[in-house]
């Protein structure tokens, strides 16, 4: 019997098992950081849902050599990441990335009704790829300077010095591109 | 906590209701595209086992030779062979 005190390593046993029920509450439980993650690195959520999807299938197909010692939650960031990243190379050529910076100033100039979500969307989106990725996983999602080195496999000191430029240009991206006062 | 960490805390998403039926679709249909490993070796032993039973209604009987398909190898041309050596 299923219940949302099961932890996810007992989830997996019974998904292991052909327990299709067990597999949709793991995607639940853990389908908001999936989407987080996803959204925030490439700024459209149809791209961002099929990234989430990708994501949990790559999961079921790998979750028989799933190693029980590492964080459910971390993994599958660490996948949707992966997958965005990826997705950003192939997609986001220099060009389109101009493109997408001067939509984003264009709206700004069309509408000032944008609520604070939007704002700070958008700027995140100018970020460049790695500097993103460490804002993300850090300020948005929560994770220690440990966990993020470990899901990006990147070292300790290359976090913090990638999210100290990173929020700099964040900072300089909403006050002079975007013309968001930071009170 | 500044504001801007404050803002950044609130760019959480969500996927909607349906994500994880659609995510469980997705993986019943590779399921069902993909038979597990004991239904292939049943299909390799069924294989085998067909081979046998043919082999041995042409040949009368069944050895490793008239599996292989060597016994007239050995009787015939290895034995020309080793003649004309």
């Amino acid at each position: 019997m299923l219940s949302v005190h099961q932890s996810d390593f007992q989830l997996i046993d019974l998904a292991i098992n052909g327990d299709d029920r067990a597999f949709q509450h793991i995607v639940e439980r853990h389908q908001r950081l999936v989407a987080t993650a996803s959204m925030n690195m490439v700024g459209d959520m149809d791209i961002a849902q099929k990234i989430g999807q990708q994501t949990f299938i790559r999961f079921y197909k790998a979750m028989h050599s799933f190693k029980k010692e590492a964080k459910l939650s971390t993994y599958l960031t660490r996948i949707a990441i992966n997958l965005s990243l990826n997705h950003l190379k192939r997609k986001q050529t220099f060009a389109q990335r101009s493109l997408d910076l001067s939509k984003a100033i264009n709206v700004k100039a069309d509408s000032d009704t944008l609520d604070n979500k939007q704002v700070v969307h958008m700027a995140l989106q100018m970020l460049d790829h790695k500097h993103r990725s460490v804002v993300v996983l850090r300020m948005i999602q929560g994770y220690s300077t440990d966990e993020t080195a470990d899901i990006l496999e990147i070292p300790k000191g290359t976090v913090l010095s990638r999210l100290k430029r990173g929020l700099e240009k964040l900072k300089k991206h909403l006050k002079e591109d975007l013309k968001y006062e930071l009170s | 906590m500044n504001y801007l960490d404050q803002l950044l805390r609130k760019q959480q998403y969500d996927f909607g209701s349906d994500f994880s039926s659609r995510v469980l679709n997705a993986t019943t249909a590779i399921k069902d595209r993909s038979p597990s490993v004991h239904w292939f070796l049943l299909g390799a032993a069924a294989t085998i086992g067909l081979c046998a039973l043919s082999i041995y209604i042409l040949e009368g009987h069944l050895s490793i030779d008239t599996f292989l398909g060597t016994d007239g190898l050995y009787n015939d041309t290895l034995i020309d062979y080793l003649n004309i050596q």
